[in-house]
């Protein structure tokens, strides 16, 4: 068994989040839950000072880059939100942030989600691997026609597709979460591995 | 079975976890095509060739992906590549840290073979300015050594002088989601990039791989003990696999049962309203 205060530390927080499903909401986990997010917040907050120090403030001090007055000032600006009779100044570095980040997510959004997808659908028919991914493709897309209701001429045959479409649309949301749980269950096998190996010493695993 | 208490099957599962990863069972496990993919085009890599790795993950993800960085870590190691490891998120440094101890181990030296440069601010925004001038982003190293100090670093000015961009990634919950590395490492640098995501990010991503846009792609702890087998070093994720049987086995068997039950309680009423 570990004779490290940080194991022991470690182990109680553990101990104290599973006591939730184990037992019931209670004080101690409720206070190891927000130890949790203050850590996280606090690591986060020292983490972004540190690389406004070092990509912003360092060069402009010390190197004398002063055109990073203006990415810092803009910085500063979104904290105007708290000063009601400027906080208007705040939208300007909003609206900087959002439309840089659509210009570069358009920049490759339109090849990287849509033709490059599209067009990796169009395979030869020569394997049961490419039909099921055409034939998923077609169905699945016919599930989101909404320009026209399946009735009249779309009725009969055709009204075949976006029930098909649904059905492969299941199958895909039942690998997600096939998937999901068992992120799910590695997570709790983490911290298993914690208690019986760190702490307890039951376990050799490196 | 309807009656049981949820407790019981928690601390069930929790007991039925605990057993492989004191004692392993060494399960049978088949590789997979992408794992030998991403296998085969780090296998490629040349002695000298620099590749960037980036702990795009926090600590709920470090037990799928920690595996999948030590496995890499090693592999690319063996290869003689030079690492550059970067971190979209605040906590992914710290992890970075744990990892590189592997090459510690390995024997390669900080600052010659690897450097940590630790946190880049901005996500996809982030990635596109350092893709097109490195040095505008990371100034100095996670241990505040300026970059043009740092051996490992001469000529890395751009994306381009990577010859693989590999992101571990944890999904939406990060900065630099494994689309933001697609859209500004693939589509718009065109550097071979391979991802490395958590199981729940599998089947968003996998479109990638099928459409050729990523070079390989690793799905959870699954992905990671495929990689060990691989790399014929079983290690801390194919005991994990047996863990993550060991409880799927259980799981299967109370689904079962609470079926079986459900069919019997069924009938039984139906047989009690036909008297």
């Amino acid at each position: 068994m570990s004779t490290s205060p940080d194991v022991w530390l470690a182990a109680f927080l553990t101990l104290a989040m599973f006591s939730l499903a184990i037992y019931k909401e209670n004080a101690v986990y409720r206070a190891a839950e927000h130890a949790f997010i203050g850590i996280g917040a606090g690591h986060a907050i020292v983490t972004g000072i540190q690389s406004i120090q070092t990509t912003g403030w360092n060069p402009l001090v010390k190197n004398g880059e002063y055109a990073l007055i203006i990415p810092m000032i803009l910085g500063l600006m979104l904290f105007t939100k708290y000063i009601r009779p400027i906080s208007h100044l705040s939208r300007l570095t909003m609206s900087i942030v959002v439309a840089t980040g659509a210009g570069l997510g358009l920049r490759g959004a339109v090849q990287a989600q849509l033709l490059n997808q599209v067009s990796a659908t169009f395979l030869p028919l020569n394997s049961v691997n490419n039909l099921i991914i055409v034939l998923g493709f077609v169905v699945g897309t016919s599930y989101f026609l909404f320009t026209k209701r399946y009735t009249g001429a779309l009725e009969g045959p055709l009204g075949i597709l976006p029930k098909l479409g649904r059905w492969f649309l299941m199958i895909a949301f039942g690998a997600s979460f096939g998937n999901a749980s068992m992120g799910f269950l590695s997570m709790l096998i983490g911290r298993a591995l914690f208690l019986v190996r760190d702490w307890l010493g039951l376990s050799s695993l490196v | 079975m309807k009656s049981i208490n949820p407790k019981i099957i928690y601390v069930l599962i929790l007991l039925v976890i605990a057993i492989p990863l004191i004692r392993p069972f060494g399960l049978p496990m088949m590789v997979m095509k992408p794992t030998h993919d991403f296998f085969a085009v780090v296998d490629k890599i040349r002695p000298g060739d620099t590749v960037m790795m980036s702990w795009d993950y926090a600590a709920g993800s470090d037990v799928e992906l920690g595996p999948v960085a030590n496995s890499l870590l090693t592999h690319l190691s063996e290869k003689g590549a030079k690492i550059i490891a970067v971190s979209s998120i605040p906590d992914g440094p710290m992890f970075a840290e744990a990892s590189l101890k592997v090459l510690e181990g390995l024997g390669k030296v900080y600052g010659e073979d690897y450097v940590n440069l630790g946190f880049f601010a901005g996500g996809e925004s982030g990635i596109a300015a350092w893709a097109d001038d490195f040095k505008s982003v990371f100034r100095a190293d996670w241990r505040k050594t300026p970059v043009d100090q740092i051996p490992v670093m001469k000529g890395i000015e751009k994306a381009q002088d990577f010859a693989l961009v590999i992101s571990m990634n944890t999904g939406p919950g990060g900065y630099g989601v494994p689309d933001a590395w697609v859209r500004q490492i693939h589509v718009a640098e065109k550097v071979p990039l391979a991802l490395a995501v958590t199981a729940i990010m599998g089947p968003q991503t996998q479109p990638y791989l099928q459409s050729g846009q990523i070079q390989g792609l690793l799905i959870g702890l699954r992905s990671a003990a495929e990689y060990e087998k691989c790399l014929e070093k079983p290690g801390i994720a194919t005991a994990q696999m047996d863990a993550q049987s060991a409880a799927h086995a259980v799981i299967l068997i109370l689904i079962a049962l609470g079926n079986i039950s459900y069919l019997l309680d069924r009938k039984a009423k139906n047989k009690g309203a036909s008297v």
